[in-house]
C-alpha cells in the first residue's frame, strides 16, 4: 500500500497541474466544436454539427498534406543538424560546454518576430547574400529570396533547431561512449559504428525531438503568414484565420480537436506497434 | 563501474545564471564539507530571490494611492507625452495594454471580468461591442471638447452624430503605397495588381473584408455586397491577382516598401505617410475606383472601474492641441479641425493628408455583416485555395 | 575514434546562422533614415525613446519575472512528472505521459481561448499569475520530455547499488538520481524559459491588465510601431542578458577550479 501512496505523492503535483491546465481546456475546445456559432464571435445558442460537417472539404487535403510536408522536411532538417551539434557539447567539459549550451539558446530569448525581421534584412533582394547569389547566377534580378516555400522551412528550421539540439544533447550525454570504443576494437568503420551502435543508443533522444520540433511546427502560424508566398496556407493558418477572421470559434475548435484525435492517433498507433515489437522479440528469445 | 559513472557526474553542472539551479549542487557531498563554499552557494541564491522579489516590488507597487486609468489599445498608437500630460494633469496613473487585432480584444473583452476603463476598436467592432452590450453611453456633458470639436462628418459617417457611444478619433483609408523609381507614372487603379511587369513585387493585405472589397469597388459593386454573384465576380479578380503578387500579407508587410522589397503594398494611409515623409521615394495612391474607410474609436465598456477618469481621459485628448500632437506621433489624421491647424506645414501640406481630409466624408466604409460574414469567409476560403 | 571535423563544422555554421541575424539587428537598432534621402545614418534616438518610457523597462521586467517564475515552477513540476513517469509502469502513468504531450498539439490560439473561459468561468481574475500558470501548463511538458529522454539512457545499476548499500529512497533521489539529471534538468530549464519568453497567443488572452508582456507588446507594435524602436529594445535586452551570463560564466569557472585544486 505504501507503494501506491509514494507514486500518488510523485505523481500529483504534475498531473492535477496537466488535468487542471491543460485537461479541461482540452475539454473546452472539444465541447465548442461541437456548439453553434454566433455572428459576434465566440458561440452561439444551442448544439450544432456544422463546425464538424465543416471539416469535410476538399479544400483541406491539400493544406494537411502541404502542412505535414513543411513540418516533416523541417523535422528531418533540424535532427540532421542537431545532432552533430549536440555531439559537441555532450563531449566538451566544463566551462565550455556550458558556454555552448548557453549560446545554442540565448539567441531565441528574444521575440519571434524580432528574428524574423532580421531574416529579412539577410535575405533583402539587395542585401549582401542577394547579390552574392546574383553574382552567382543561381537568381535573377528580379527573384525574392523570401516569400516561398523555401523561406518558410529555413525559419522553421531556425526557430526550432534548439528544441532538437536539446533533447538530443540530454540524450547523448548519457551515452556510454566506451560502447563506441569498443564497437571500433572489434573491426566496425565508423559508419558501422554510426549507425549500428550510436544511433540505435540514442534512439529515444532521436525521437523526443522529433516530437518536439514536428508537433510544435504544425502549431506555428507566424511563420508562413510573415515570410511564406501567397499559397502558403498551412492548416495552423486556417486555424488563425477562423478565430480571428470568420470569428468562427466552433470551426476553429473543430480543427484543432481534428488535430488533436489525429495525433492521438499517431501516437496510439506507435505505442502498440511499440508493444508489438517488443513481444515479438520476447517470443524470439 | 559505479566509480567510473560517478566521476562522470561531477562534471560541473553549468552556471545558468539562475541562481535556483545552483542549490542543486548540494548535492555534492564534499560540496556540503566546505562550508565556505555553501556559504558562498547561498549568498548567491540569496541574491538571485532577493532580485526575483526586487523584480516583483517594481511591478506591483507603484501607484497604489493614485487612482489608476486602465486603457486598452494598440501599441504605439498615442503620444506618451500627452499619456504622461494627462497624468499629471489629472493626479493619475495611466495602464496601457496592447491588443493586436479588434477579433482578439473581443474575445477578451467577452470573458467578462477585464476591467479596462478606455477601447480604442475599429468602427465595425464597435458595432458588434455595442450589440453585445459591452460599452457603455457615454455622458455627453463630460466630454465637451469631443462634442465640439469632432467633425460631425465623421460622426454621422459612423451613424453616431450625438457621440452616444463612441467617439471617432484615428481615419485611415486604404490604399497602396508605390515606389516612385520603379513606377514611373501614380498608379491611380487597383488594377495595378494586374500588371505583370511588377510580378512578385506586390503585396496585398491579408484581410477578406479590405481585399475582397477592393476587388468589389473595382467592379463597380458595393464593398459590403451580400451578393453572391458579386462575389463570385470579386473571387476570380482577387484570384487573378493572386498570381502576381509576392504574398497576402499582415501588417508587417508595409516594411517592405520602406526596404525596396516591394514596389506597391496595400495598406493604410496612416503607416504609409511615415514612409513617404521619410523617404521621397515613396508614394501613397488613392485608387479611383474609390477606397475603404478604417476608423478607430475611443469606448467605454459596460464594466469599466472608474468611468469619470474615462471621460475625462476622453475629452483631454480630444482637446485640438493634444490631438495635433498624436495626429503628429501617429500620423493618422484625427477629424478635428482645429487640431489640423495647429499641425506642422510638413504634414498638414502633405498631399495625402490634404487628400484624406477633402475626400474621407465620400469613402465607403466596411459593415459587419452578421450572419452574412460567413459569405466572405467561404469566397476567401476559395481565394487561398486557388493555385495557377 | 579518430575525432571528426563534422560536428565542429556544424556548429560553427549553427552559431553563424544564429548570431548573423541577431548582429544585424543590432545594427539596425543603431541606424534611421536620413529624412529626405535614401540612405541610413546612425543614431541613438531609438535608445533614447527606450530608455525614457517607462513602460518599456516595466514591461521587460514583467516579461523577466512571469519568464523566471514559469521555468522555476515547470521544472519542478516537470522533473517530478518525469521521474513518477519512469518509475512506475500504471493505467495512471500512461494517463499521466498522454496528457504531457498533449499541450504540444494544441494550438496556442485555442489554449489561450479555452483557458481563459476557465479562468473567467471560476471566477478568477486575470493577471500575472494566470499567465504564470498558463506558461507552466505548457513549459512542464518540455522539461519532462527532456528529463525522459536523458532518463532512458540512465544507469538504473547505480540505484540499485545504492538501495543495497542501504540509502533511503529520497537519498538515492536527492544524492544519485538528481544529481545524474542535472544537465538535463538545466537543459529542459533553459527550454522552459525560452518558451516562457517568447510566448504571445496565451499570454495574451490570460493576461490581465496592467500586465502586458513584451511579445504582447511587440506583436501590436507591427501595426502602428517603428521596427527600429524594436531592435533597440531586443538588443537592450540582448546585452544585458549577456552581461548577466557572461559574468555568471566567469563566476562558475572560478569555482571549478576551486574545487579542482
Amino acid at each position: 500500500m505504501t507503494f501506491r501512496w509514494k507514486e500518488g505523492l510523485l505523481t500529483l503535483p504534475s498531473l492535477g497541474m496537466l488535468v487542471g491546465l491543460v485537461g479541461v481546456p482540452t475539454l473546452v475546445i472539444f465541447i465548442t466544436a461541437f456548439c453553434a456559432s454566433s455572428p459576434t464571435g465566440g458561440v452561439g445558442q444551442g448544439w450544432s454539427f456544422r463546425a464538424i460537417e465543416s471539416l469535410f472539404q476538399w479544400m483541406y487535403v491539400p493544406i494537411i498534406i502541404k502542412t505535414l510536408l513543411y513540418s516533416a522536411i523541417a523535422t528531418l532538417l533540424c535532427i540532421l543538424i542537431g545532432l552533430p551539434v549536440a555531439y559537441l557539447m555532450a563531449r566538451c567539459q566544463g566551462r565550455l560546454r556550458n558556454i555552448l549550451v548557453l549560446a545554442i539558446v540565448i539567441p531565441f530569448w528574444t521575440n519571434m518576430l524580432v528574428h524574423l525581421s532580421a531574416w529579412k534584412m539577410v535575405l533583402h533582394p539587395n542585401g549582401a547574400f542577394g547579390k552574392l547569389l546574383l553574382y552567382l547566377g543561381v537568381i535573377g534580378p528580379n527573384d525574392l529570396l523570401l516569400y516561398n516555400p523555401q523561406a518558410v522551412i529555413l525559419l522553421f528550421v531556425y526557430i526550432f533547431l534548439p528544441f532538437a539540439i536539446i533533447p538530443l544533447y540530454a540524450t547523448i550525454e548519457k551515452f556510454d561512449f566506451r560502447l563506441l570504443e569498443s564497437a571500433r576494437d572489434l573491426g566496425a568503420t565508423s559508419w558501422q559504428a554510426l549507425s549500428q551502435v550510436f544511433l540505435p543508443g540514442i534512439w529515444s533522444g532521436i525521437l523526443s525531438a522529433s516530437i518536439l520540433v514536428f508537433v510544435p511546427v504544425l502549431g506555428c502560424y507566424v511563420v508562413p503568414e510573415l515570410v511564406g508566398d501567397a499559397n502558403s496556407v498551412l492548416y495552423s493558418n486556417k486555424i488563425a484565420q477562423r478565430t480571428f477572421q470568420d470569428r468562427n470559434l466552433p470551426e476553429a475548435a473543430a480543427l484543432s480537436s481534428a488535430l488533436l484525435v489525429g495525433m492521438m492517433v499517431v501516437g496510439l498507433g506507435y505505442l502498440y506497434w511499440e508493444r508489438a515489437k517488443r513481444r515479438q522479440e520476447e517470443g524470439h528469445e | 563501474m559505479l566509480s567510473g559513472k560517478t566521476s562522470g557526474s561531477e562534471q560541473p553542472p553549468f552556471g545558468t545564471g539562475i541562481g535556483v539551479f545552483r542549490s542543486c549542487r548540494q548535492w555534492d557531498s564534499h560540496e556540503i564539507r566546505d562550508s565556505r563554499k555553501r556559504e558562498v552557494l547561498m549568498k548567491q541564491v540569496a541574491l538571485g530571490l532577493l532580485v526575483c522579489g526586487l523584480a516583483l516590488l517594481t511591478g506591483c507597487q507603484k501607484g497604489a494611492e493614485k487612482p489608476k486609468l486602465y486603457f486598452y489599445t494598440w501599441a504605439d498608437y498615442i503620444d506618451p507625452e500627452m499619456v504622461k500630460a494627462f497624468e499629471a494633469e489629472n493626479d493619475c496613473t495611466v495602464v496601457l495594454d496592447y491588443f493586436d487585432s479588434n477579433e482578439s480584444m473581443l474575445a477578451k473583452i467577452k470573458s467578462g471580468n477585464t476591467g479596462y476603463d478606455v477601447i480604442l476598436p475599429s468602427t465595425y467592432m464597435v458595432a458588434i461591442m455595442q450589440q453585445e452590450g459591452l460599452v457603455q453611453k457615454l455622458d455627453g456633458e463630460k466630454i465637451p471638447n469631443a462634442i465640439a470639436s469632432i467633425d460631425t462628418r465623421a460622426a454621422k459617417l459612423v451613424n453616431d452624430e450625438k457621440l452616444e457611444y463612441s467617439v471617432p478619433y484615428y481615419l485611415g483609408i486604404t490604399g497602396f503605397g508605390y515606389n516612385k523609381e520603379q513606377l514611373k507614372t501614380v498608379p491611380d487603379s487597383w488594377r495595378i495588381f494586374e500588371q505583370e511587369t511588377l510580378q512578385g513585387r506586390m503585396a496585398l493585405l491579408d484581410d477578406m473584408r479590405e481585399t475582397l472589397g477592393a476587388a468589389l469597388m473595382t467592379l463597380g459593386f458595393d464593398p459590403n455586397t451580400t451578393d453572391q454573384t458579386q462575389l463570385e465576380a470579386a473571387r476570380d479578380l482577387v484570384v487573378q491577382w493572386k498570381a502576381n503578387i509576392a504574398k497576402f500579407g499582415v501588417d508587417d508587410v508595409k516594411q517592405g516598401l520602406a526596404n525596396g522589397e516591394f514596389y506597391v503594398v496595400h495598406g493604410y494611409s496612416g503607416d504609409m505617410l511615415q514612409f513617404t515623409l521619410d523617404d521621397p521615394n515613396i508614394g501613397f495612391a488613392m485608387p479611383k475606383e474609390g477606397t475603404l474607410l478604417a476608423i478607430d474609436h475611443f469606448v467605454i465598456p459596460t464594466n469599466a472601474t472608474n468611468p469619470q477618469l474615462a471621460h475625462q481621459f476622453i475629452n483631454f485628448m480630444c482637446d485640438p492641441k493634444n490631438a495635433a500632437a498624436n495626429m503628429e506621433f501617429t500620423q493618422y489624421y484625427i477629424p478635428v479641425s482645429k487640431a489640423v491647424e495647429l499641425l506642422p506645414d510638413e504634414l498638414r501640406n502633405s498631399e495625402m493628408f490634404r487628400t484624406i481630409s477633402e475626400n474621407y466624408a465620400n469613402a465607403k466604409m466596411i459593415q459587419d455583416l452578421g450572419e452574412n460574414n460567413v459569405l466572405y469567409s467561404r469566397i476567401w476560403d476559395q481565394v487561398k485555395a486557388a493555385h495557377h | 575514434m579518430k575525432p571528426s571535423r563534422i560536428p565542429l563544422l556544424t556548429t560553427i555554421f549553427v552559431l553563424l546562422f544564429f548570431y548573423v541575424p541577431l548582429l544585424l539587428m543590432v545594427v539596425q537598432s543603431f541606424q534611421c533614415r536620413v529624412p529626405g534621402m535614401d540612405a541610413r545614418q546612425w543614431t541613438l534616438k531609438w535608445y533614447d525613446q527606450i530608455f525614457h518610457d517607462p513602460r518599456v523597462l516595466e514591461v521587460s521586467l514583467n516579461t523577466l519575472v512571469i519568464g523566471l517564475s514559469a521555468a522555476v515552477l515547470s521544472t519542478i513540476l516537470g522533473t517530478l512528472a518525469a521521474l513518477a513517469i519512469y518509475r512506475y509502469r500504471s493505467r495512471l502513468q500512461s494517463f499521466h505521459a498522454g496528457l504531457l504531450y498533449v499541450p504540444l498539439v494544441l494550438p496556442e490560439i485555442l489554449m489561450g481561448i479555452s483557458l481563459l473561459v476557465c479562468f473567467s468561468a471560476l471566477g478568477i481574475e486575470l493577471g500575472r499569475g494566470t499567465v504564470i500558470a498558463a506558461h507552466v501548463a505548457f513549459c512542464t511538458s518540455y522539461v519532462a520530455i527532456v528529463i525522459m529522454t536523458s532518463l532512458q539512457g540512465f544507469d538504473y545499476t547505480l540505484v540499485e547499488a545504492a538501495r543495497d548499500l542501504g540509502a533511503t529512497s529520497w537519498q538515492t533521489n536527492g544524492r544519485i538520481v538528481l544529481p545524474l539529471l542535472f544537465p538535463a534538468i538545466a537543459a529542459g530549464a533553459l527550454l522552459a524559459f525560452t518558451l516562457s519568453l517568447d510566448d504571445f497567443i496565451v499570454t495574451f488572452f490570460v493576461s490581465g491588465k496592467g500586465c502586458t508582456t513584451l511579445p504582447v507588446y511587440i506583436y501590436s507594435a507591427i501595426k502602428h510601431g517603428r521596427p527600429e524602436r524594436m531592435c533597440a529594445i531586443s538588443s537592450a535586452l540582448l546585452g544585458v542578458t549577456f552581461i548577466l551570463v557572461t559574468v555568471s560564466v566567469l563566476c562558475m569557472g572560478n569555482k571549478v577550479v576551486e574545487g579542482k585544486g
